[in-house]
């Protein structure tokens, strides 16, 4: 029995002091998804304890068939997609008022940066709140297509897909961005 | 063909790294663990987790199975009531006299009024109950994430 499912068995008992082991151990997961799908801190930050929450109102369903973590990155993909939806709703007109500003003010800042990570933030917000959850998951959390499948209920074929898509998009953002740069690291 | 695997292998490595490399992990704010457990607390205190006590282990279901299997086959491989009306032993022929004998006779009127019902009901019953028991296997298998379907 690992540690994760004698905390939940505690907690199914009704334990409910061991639950902050669970948050102290994963809380930093949980944010940085969430992080990748808001891209916003205090957004974040509302998606991870609300997650928390999810997680602690539903114990009783995970039946330890798979792992924790996959079943808690469910949950803050799930919460976090939500959230940027109605986020999107309620802001689509100060978005559209204010969108060639931002543009302009991006492709400034990404003009003068000279560090890679501002040109990759830029890649990585051209992606949509899915497709960069899936980046995220596969390169930079290391998870696999399977694990992806479970987390976020798309298909094998279509992560495979969105994945190639992100890749591409992706890709020639950069290029287009870092042009000598990166044809030098190839 | 081979050209385009080797470019998206390329471009998969690339990223790869140059993601690994660039991308911080970010951490919480100081109090994230404190804020959150007020939020699980006070769902606790709204909503406390039922805490699950199971009626009967699996022990318990092992056994009935074993007595339940050990009996259908004595009484369909046995005449048992040839054997006990034959039996020697006094207290089991006077258990028989005042009891066996009436359980037996009914048991015997409700097996012979299943015997005329007509076959179609059975077939419908046991389709009924596969229903229900691959109903009740696939809301196993979705209950870990009934929260998506929410």
């Amino acid at each position: 029995m690992d540690k994760d499912s004698i905390y939940i068995y505690k907690i199914k008992q009704g334990d409910i002091t061991v639950f902050s082991e669970l948050i102290e151990k994963y809380k930093d997961m949980a944010f940085n998804i969430a992080f990748q799908i808001t891209r916003n801190r205090e957004d974040a930050e509302e998606v991870a304890q609300d997650s928390f929450v999810k997680v602690y109102q539903s114990i009783n369903n995970f039946k330890n068939e798979s792992k924790f973590s996959t079943w808690l990155y469910s949950i803050v993909y799930n919460t976090a997609i939500s959230k940027t939806r109605k986020k999107k709703l309620e802001t689509v007109d100060i978005d559209n008022q204010y969108h060639s500003i931002e543009d302009t003010q991006n492709s400034i800042n990404s003009l003068k940066a000279s560090e890679q990570k501002e040109y990759i933030n830029y890649a990585l917000d051209s992606l949509s709140p899915e497709d960069r959850a899936i980046v995220s998951l596969y390169y930079i959390d290391d998870k696999s297509i399977s694990d992806i499948v479970e987390i976020t209920s798309v298909s094998e074929s279509n992560v495979k897909v969105k994945l190639y898509r992100a890749r591409k998009v992706m890709y020639s953002k950069l290029e287009s961005i870092l042009k000598e740069d990166v044809k030098s690291i190839l | 063909m081979d050209n385009q695997f080797k470019q998206e292998d390329i471009q998969d490595k690339f990223l790869k790294d140059i993601l690994s490399k660039n991308i911080k992990k970010e951490k919480t704010s100081d109090n994230f663990t404190k804020k959150t457990m007020n939020l699980v607390m006070q769902e606790w205190v709204d909503n406390p987790v039922e805490i699950e006590t199971p009626r009967h282990g699996y022990k318990f279901w092992i056994l009935t199975g074993i007595f339940i299997v050990i009996a259908s086959a004595i009484y369909l491989a046995t005449d048992t009531r040839k054997m006990i009306t034959m039996s020697d032993i006094e207290w089991l022929k006077s258990f028989d006299k005042n009891y066996l004998v009436y359980i037996h006779s009914f048991f015997s009127t409700i097996a012979n009024s299943f015997l005329d019902i007509p076959v179609i009901i059975y077939v419908v019953l046991a389709g009924l109950l596969a229903l229900f028991f691959a109903d009740k296997l696939l809301q196993k298998t979705h209950s870990t994430y009934s929260f998506l379907f929410v």
